[in-house]
């Protein structure tokens, strides 16, 4: 699953350890979802969405 | 490490923030302290336990019996602080840690056998080796990947 994670977090001026301490994570955890190296639960996407003021699909899309 | 104030977004964050993409949020720098704060102590416990036994000896069974206790007492909280510690971690941390201990576990087990039939074909084994050996390979094996993959 690919994600605009980091472009909406640039957008915003945030850091990586701003953006986990709002979403209660850790700075880890921001950056292996930012590389896709890590698919978020569907708990922790619906923080990120509600987070960012945006449907899920508009943060995560499919590879293909 | 500079901060700056963050928005408020979902309501019960009102902190300062850090603004660098490297090192550690204040999140993590909490886990990690409340970590060490439980942790170290167990530590500190048992070298002491260790030191005072080795400084008394060990020479009858109250001193055994004492030693036993004194070494097991800061091992449970050593145990209590990590599992603590594994309840604190987010999503993606479990998973690294979780997966880190399976193959951990794993590789513990290979050396267990391995010297069990080392010492079944009739080769003499120190019994501390035999008995630290799957130890100290599986918590190497454990820190090794949890750190490769945490500190990418």
């Amino acid at each position: 699953v690919k994600n605009q994670l980091k472009e909406l977090r640039s957008s915003r001026g945030w850091s990586q350890g701003a953006l986990a301490d709002q979403l209660e994570v850790s700075r880890q955890t921001v950056n292996a979802l930012e590389t896709g190296r890590f698919d978020p639960s569907l708990p922790l996407a619906f923080r990120i969405s509600r987070l960012f003021e945006l449907p899920i699909e508009q943060i995560f899309f499919d590879e293909i | 490490l500079t901060y700056v104030e963050a928005p408020c977004i979902l309501g019960f964050m009102t902190k300062k923030l850090d603004s660098s993409d490297v090192g550690v949020s204040v999140g993590d720098r909490n886990r990690k302290r409340a970590y060490l704060r439980e942790f170290i102590p167990a530590v500190a416990l048992y070298v002491i336990a260790v030191v005072v036994t080795v400084t008394l000896g060990v020479d009858s069974n109250v001193k055994k019996a004492v030693f036993v206790v004194a070494t097991f007492v800061p091992i449970l909280m050593g145990v209590v602080a990590i599992a603590r510690h594994l309840k604190r971690l987010d999503e993606f941390e479990r998973t690294v840690t979780y997966r880190a201990m399976a193959v951990a576990f794993g590789a513990a087990m290979i050396v267990s056998v391995f010297i069990a039939l080392l010492a079944s074909s009739g080769l003499q084994i120190d019994s501390k080796v035999a008995a630290w050996a799957p130890f100290m390979v599986g918590m190497s094996t454990w820190a090794v990947l949890s750190v490769r993959h945490l500190s990418s």
